[in-house]
């Protein structure tokens, strides 16, 4: 809805147009609160689908051998537990929290677009029915991997035809979620809000939805191929045709890499609103942030070919894919660098989003160094296909973006509710999870360095330690994560009220704690003031 | 004595900006496209072009907001209303004694409401593109301002 002001005096009053009730409200939902919340209840439902798969993967690996289940499950639930945390968890948290937050902290009264908004998220519901309902049909789920490679994925049996379907769907929101942010960012800033006076996060996402834009239709180019090459004897990426099957794997991280920073920009986004806070200082070098996160987001487009050290490739190709990935180090850790600057000598106090933060700082960087290590093309030979880059890609996305997504949570949970949480619950939930994280995967980097491969329900029995070690880390980070779902119920439920700036003693930033807790229905009805 | 109101909606891009934003995002996304249509994966091209008419039309549909604003002037003997489009203007004026404002409940329950000013069998909307919050504000203003059929109260004092 268009933000609108009259000339004549404003006369304030206490009116608030009200929300219909019951499953309409949800239904027909075009308030970005509204869209927000059901983004981030529906990004929680996945992740614990998501985590469900996870827990029977780490059952299976417990010991050597078969135990629970056949080969060709394990690899449908390796498959579909890495498109459901990506497109079903991650990516719907980050939609959801831009909902909430970007309206509130650029000063419009909505998404620009509020029908768009609804559509984008119930196509989700849907698309993740039928990527789930893979499970049930002659042939079972998609188990090539999340990455889709032909000819393997070709294989796939009835499901395929779901399964790119659900991928078109998931891609179709992400766009619809992406055009929203980027033209409410663009068009529907409040008078004086230049874009560098915009939060972190905001700016965070405006990246992201760039990146979103150039890359979708690369995805969505590619799994049409795939259906085409499947059930239209066309030869994209088929070798007796004339295809290339290795182009699609240049096809597919020419999206893959990219949506990594996807999953990962916005999470340094939330950091960087919430460092500052708890520190009790302005960020550090928050122009420069912006510019990190610019040039991480481009060079993202030119290093995909670091997935394919062992694929083959010229030498040129290969010290390109390597340098231009360890370029990446030097925004990162700008970034890093940045983030320990506005906490030296800062005055911290450690709640429950401070404790994630601090967490996502020291974890997310255990992930990028062994990237910088994976980047070492005679040293990818070694690792590639081991646990050691299953271990790399967790410690970037569960610490890194999942961490970021539970600290933005923590941090605005009482600005939506209008209650503050229990804090000795939540501070619970971080200690367990950041301990049992580490026991979680850190000992997959000595599975890997050992020669462990990825992808297989059974191992050579040297593995048989680290593993047990790894799946009682699961099964504890696992069941941990249940205290996140509880302090979310019991903080809308009630709670000791919060007040419009939430964290007392503090002094964040930003429009969004101007407004009273929770945030109203229809959050800025005349334009605030910038100064 | 005369009052005026100005109603219009929040643009922070300019057309110009619109159109060197969209510009560059669409020149930006088919620098990969064209490269993959050069390895023979044109349907990646087909998507780009979806995705940047989906961009365009969003993007056009919240510029147009941005053009359609209203002028209210209501004196003590007539109101005028000018709405003006990228078509262009258009002015409305009814005799402030004989007018009467109504705001309309939302025709069913996730609707909007329609604030109109009425007289002699003509029908106008104001603030269509407004909150539902700030039309409720407005209607009250236009109220207490315009008065009810047969009335026209004095325009000094404003007790809103």
């Amino acid at each position: 809805m268009a933000q609108s002001h009259a000339s004549d005096a404003a006369h304030h009053d206490d009116h608030h147009d009200q929300p219909a009730t019951g499953i309409k409200r949800w239904l027909f939902a075009t308030n970005h609160k509204d869209i927000g919340t059901m983004y981030l209840v529906f990004s929680l439902i996945m992740f614990f689908i998501g985590g469900a798969m996870a827990m029977l993967i780490r059952a299976e690996l417990f010991q050597p051998g078969l135990q629970l289940m056949q080969p060709e499950f394990f690899n449908q639930l390796t498959t579909n537990h890495a498109l459901v945390m990506i497109f079903g968890a991650v990516m719907p948290a980050f939609v959801g929290l831009a909902n909430w937050m970007v309206p509130l902290q650029v000063g419009a009264p909505d998404m620009a677009l509020p029908r768009m908004n609804n559509f984008s998220f119930w196509i989700l519901p849907f698309a993740f029915t039928l990527l789930l309902g893979t499970f049930f049909v002659p042939g079972g789920a998609a188990a090539g991997g999340w990455t889709l490679y032909p000819p393997l994925s070709l294989q796939t049996g009835d499901s395929f035809p779901m399964l790119i379907f659900a991928i078109h769907m998931m891609g179709i929101s992400s766009i619809m979620g992406a055009i929203n942010v980027i033209v409410t960012i663009m068009n529907m800033r409040a008078p004086g809000m230049t874009l560098l006076k915009m939060p972190l996060f905001a700016w965070s996402w405006l990246i992201t939805a760039y990146l979103l834009i150039a890359v979708m239709p690369v995805l969505a180019g590619s799994v049409t191929m795939l259906l085409t090459d499947h059930f239209f004897k066309t030869s994209f990426f088929n070798a007796a045709g004339g295809g290339d099957p290795i182009m699609f794997e240049h096809i597919f991280w020419f999206f893959g890499h990219p949506e990594v920073y996807i999953m990962i920009l916005p999470a340094f986004g939330i950091i960087s609103e919430i460092l500052p806070t708890f520190s009790r200082k302005p960020l550090f070098g928050a122009t420069s942030m912006i510019y990190a996160i610019a040039s991480i987001a481009f060079l993202s487009f030119i290093v995909w070919g670091h997935h394919m050290f062992a694929d083959g490739m010229p030498v040129a190709a290969q010290l390109f894919y390597m340098m231009s990935t360890m370029l990446i180090a030097v925004p990162t850790g700008v970034k890093v660098f940045n983030w320990t600057a506005t906490m030296w000598r800062g005055s911290l106090s450690f709640e429950p989003p401070m404790l994630f933060a601090i967490a996502f700082l020291f974890l997310f960087s255990i992930g990028g160094f062994s990237g910088l290590m994976l980047a070492i093309v005679p040293a990818d030979f070694q690792y590639n296909q081991t646990y050691f880059v299953v271990a790399h890609f967790h410690y970037v996305l569960v610490p890194g973006a999942i961490f970021g997504i539970m600290a933005g949570v923590y941090y605005w949970l009482p600005k939506w509710t209008g209650h503050m949480y229990s804090m000795a619950l939540a501070k619970t939930h971080f200690w367990l999870s950041a301990i049992f994280i580490n026991v979680l995967f850190f000992p997959q980097h000595f599975l890997g360095l050992a020669g462990m491969p990825r992808r297989i329900p059974d191992y050579a029995v040297q593995f048989t330690d680290w593993n047990m070690v790894s799946s009682i880390g699961g099964f504890a980070f696992g069941l941990s994560q249940v205290l996140f779902a509880i302090v979310i119920v019991q903080c809308i439920r009630g709670g000791k009220k919060a007040s419009a700036k939430v964290w007392e003693g503090t002094n964040p930033t930003g429009l969004e704690w101007t407004l009273p807790s929770p945030a109203p229905y229809h959050s800025f009805s005349t334009a605030p003031e910038i100064h | 004595m005369e009052q005026r109101i100005e109603l219009a909606p929040n643009c922070s891009l300019t057309t110009a900006g619109a159109m060197i934003f969209f510009g560059s995002i669409c020149l930006f996304s088919l620098v990969f496209a064209v490269f993959f249509v050069l390895q023979g994966f044109w349907p990646v091209l087909v998507f780009w072009a979806l995705e940047m008419l989906a961009l365009g039309a969003a993007l056009l549909a919240s510029m147009r907001r941005g053009k359609y604003t209203q002028t209210l002037l209501i004196t003590d003997s007539q109101i005028s209303l000018v709405t003006r489009t990228r078509q262009g203007a258009q002015k409305q004026e009814f005799a402030r004694h004989w007018a009467k404002v109504r705001l309309r409940s939302p025709p069913r329950r996730h609707g909007t409401s329609r604030l109109t000013i009425e007289s002699h069998g003509r029908v106008y909307e104001v603030g269509s593109f407004l909150t539902e919050e700030d039309r409720t504000r407005l209607a009250r203003r236009l109220r207490y301002l315009v008065g009810g059929m047969n009335e026209s109260p004095p325009l000094e004092i404003d007790r809103t």
